[in-house]
């Protein structure tokens, strides 16, 4: 009766307790920024609801809208600059402002949408790789026949050295951009269409760059973010607190932005967890085997199993002298009530006490006498002398 | 060289991982008392019985117990003799030292009854005469525990008069594998065991079991356990008078064949489950819960203080 009752004790400890982490999670970390990692095995189903504009926030999106469209429709970086630059450079202004788009991106971006407003010097002057710098160099020098060969190959490189890192995004547009205006001024068509691919693919990749990190950061930047489950959603979406379940990227596939907007749990949340779960199992694990961590809690405190000495005044001095040697004994290795003389003395050389062997003789001298009924001197003075030989140590 | 010892020396090649029942049915049969042995078959039980009777001399009687079988099967019965016009005693398997009674479940209530009384009053009565049965007497029963059908298990009442009642199992993987390879060696030494003590040395050695001492403290250890048997919640009936006797005599004899004359606390506990475990009853609401005799005999021993001071 008394351990169901310990049991229920433990689980209504368990549930305060769990019920508590939860809280402090909720208030600690639910408000609090959240990164755009997903904790794998972790649900996915989550909806955010953030307190932004909703006019500034249509506007943004919008406008990358707008810009999605403009570099899906052009081959060419030509219909760009023709078409849209400035229109592209206020987005790429205010993505920049928003802290979304960097310094790099924003003056790539100008390049490859401002035709001929700078000229050959500052473009070259972008560039600090010097390897590009000399291949930019024989360009400029070469004649028409090798041009072309030299121009391809150079791209080439330039491609490699972008996609390995190794140049920026505006050392990379500034190549192109000079390798498509030597093309132009040397007639070598073919070379300033390629040119003009490849900064339409740049253009793209860092639209689509952008698009991410500005989302992302719009929603990292709200202040108040709640969770909310929805189980039966197998979509993830944004909304605001008065447009509560509308999808604000409906129509807006492209974007491709569900994979990364899970929340993340905090790893002292994960500690947390595991450990009440380490406890559980462990208190179950303790209840099942039938031992009760809280009985031997208490008779470790109050230590049952040592005798009053003061009582032992009319007993043989060896049951004495074994009581005495418990009550000292005891303080390093409890006693417990149940323990019998032997598996006390056990549990004193398996604990490597360095009085087990003075104990040792002690409780065979104990035993002989208390149970064999044997009283004679040599047995006592054995006793005595293991006795004042383990006070001494 | 303590008597269990040399004993355990010999079986230990016959006997691989038997040594605790081994121990208790020595120790038994210096009680007088009888054991019962609950084990599933082909672990070696009837080999244990046999070889205990051989290696005391001692005369061994195997009966297996089937639903048909009659009392006068195993005590015997009067048959009348052609030649001399005159009925003749003609005595049943009973009459031997060791008896091994195989499957002692499967037997109708009428015959284990009729062991049973020939057990307590180690005497039988066959048609008006009675004839003591020979010194000692130790019967050696087994049952199957996982057997509910066409099986008559024995009532409380009868359970109470076997001393011990030795769980028996299943030897480790090692163990297993040492009998499988040796099984030729071991049918082999058990044919040619010769006894080690005679039948004189076994009845001075129970004559010396009874002068082992028992402290007070540790009868009022005995007392406290069974008592406790008794009211523990869980338990429908407890330990008997019987059950705390049976417990001192078993101690005493196993601090014999340790080589002591003493009983300490040790043996009682080592002794309070195979004296105990048959004779404790658990309430119906408890057992559903999957509560059992020895759950309820650690639970005790746990709980009750040793002698001190």
């Amino acid at each position: 009766m008394g351990s169901k009752i310990l049991t229920l004790i433990l689980l209504i400890l368990l549930i305060l307790l769990i019920s508590t982490t939860l809280q402090i999670y909720e208030k600690t970390y639910a408000n609090e920024i959240y990164d755009n990692r997903h904790t794998i095995g972790f649900p996915q189903n989550i909806t955010y609801t953030i307190n932004i504009s909703s006019s500034e926030l249509s506007e943004i999106i919008n406008q990358l809208k707008n810009i999605d469209n403009i570099t899906s429709s052009c081959k060419n970086i030509d219909c760009v600059q023709n078409i849209s630059s400035s229109y592209i450079r206020s987005v790429a202004n205010r993505l920049r402002d928003e802290g979304v788009l960097s310094n790099d991106a924003y003056d790539a971006i100008n390049i490859l949408s401002n035709s001929g407003s700078s000229d050959y010097k500052d473009l070259y002057s972008l560039i600090n790789d010097p390897e590009i710098r000399s291949l930019l160099s024989q360009l400029n020098t070469s004649d028409i026949q090798k041009f072309a060969e030299l121009a391809n190959s150079s791209m080439n490189r330039l491609m490699e050295m972008y996609v390995s890192g190794r140049i920026s995004y505006k050392e990379y547009a500034a190549a192109l951009e000079l390798i498509r205006r030597l093309a132009l001024e040397k007639n070598v068509y073919d070379i300033y269409n390629l040119a003009g691919e490849r900064e339409m693919d740049l253009l793209r990749a860092i639209i689509d760059r952008s698009y991410s990190d500005a989302l992302l950061k719009m929603i990292s930047a709200s202040k108040d973010i709640s969770l909310i489950e929805k189980g039966s959603s197998n979509k993830i979406f944004v909304s605001q607190n008065n447009m509560s379940g509308s999808n604000l990227f409906s129509g807006f596939e492209g974007l491709r932005l569900v994979q990364i907007m899970f929340p993340s749990i905090p790893l002292t949340m994960i500690l947390e967890i595991a450990v009440v779960g380490v406890l559980i199992t462990l208190i179950i694990m303790l209840l099942r085997l039938g031992v009760n961590p809280l009985e031997k809690i208490s008779r470790y405190i109050t230590n049952r199993g040592v005798i009053d000495i003061s009582k032992l005044s009319n007993l043989p001095t060896p049951i004495k002298i074994y009581w005495m040697a418990v009550s000292i004994l005891s303080k390093r290795v409890p006693r417990y009530e149940n323990e019998t003389h032997r598996e006390y003395l056990k549990k004193i050389i398996e604990n490597k006490d360095p009085s087990s062997q003075n104990f040792s003789k002690i409780t065979e001298v104990y035993e002989l006498t208390k149970y064999a009924g044997v009283i004679n001197k040599d047995l006592e003075k054995t006793a005595e002398e293991s006795f004042k030989e383990m006070s001494r140590r | 060289m303590s008597m269990l010892r040399k004993i355990l020396d010999i079986v230990s090649e016959i006997l691989i991982e038997r040594e605790y029942e081994i121990s208790l049915l020595i120790a038994t049969l210096l009680s007088s008392g009888h054991a019962l042995m609950e084990g599933v078959p082909g672990i070696a039980k009837t080999l244990t019985a046999k070889t205990i009777a051989r290696l005391f001399d001692l005369e061994f009687k195997r009966i297996q117990m089937t639903p048909d079988l009659l009392p006068s099967d195993i005590l015997g019965s009067y048959v009348y003799n052609q030649k001399t016009g005159e009925f003749e005693l003609r005595q049943g398997p009973i009459f031997a030292n060791i008896i091994l009674v195989d499957e002692i479940n499967r037997a109708s209530p009428r015959t284990q009854s009729a062991l049973l009384e020939a057990m307590q009053e180690r005497q039988v009565t066959i048609e008006g005469v009675t004839l003591s049965l020979k010194q000692p007497f130790m019967v050696i029963a087994t049952q199957n525990p996982i057997e509910f059908e066409g099986v008559f298990p024995l009532p409380e009442a009868q359970l109470d008069r076997f001393l011990v009642k030795i769980e028996t199992t299943y030897p480790s993987t090692k163990g297993f594998i040492k009998i499988m390879s040796r099984i030729d060696e071991i049918e082999e030494r058990s044919r040619e065991l010769k006894p080690v003590i005679s039948r004189e040395e076994l009845f001075q050695h129970m004559n010396n079991v009874r002068n082992v001492r028992v402290d007070d403290s540790i009868y009022e250890y005995v007392a406290s356990i069974v008592e406790a048997t008794r009211s523990h919640p869980a338990v429908r009936l407890g330990g008997s008078p019987r059950a705390g006797i049976s417990m001192i005599r078993l101690a005493k004899s196993l601090a014999y064949i340790e080589g002591r004359n003493y009983v300490i606390p040790d043996d009682i506990k080592r002794i309070a489950r195979p004296v105990l475990i048959h004779r404790i009853i658990v309430k119906p609401e408890y057992e559903v819960e999957g509560v059992r005799p020895e759950n309820i005999i650690e639970n005790i021993l746990s709980k009750t203080p040793v002698p001190k001071p």
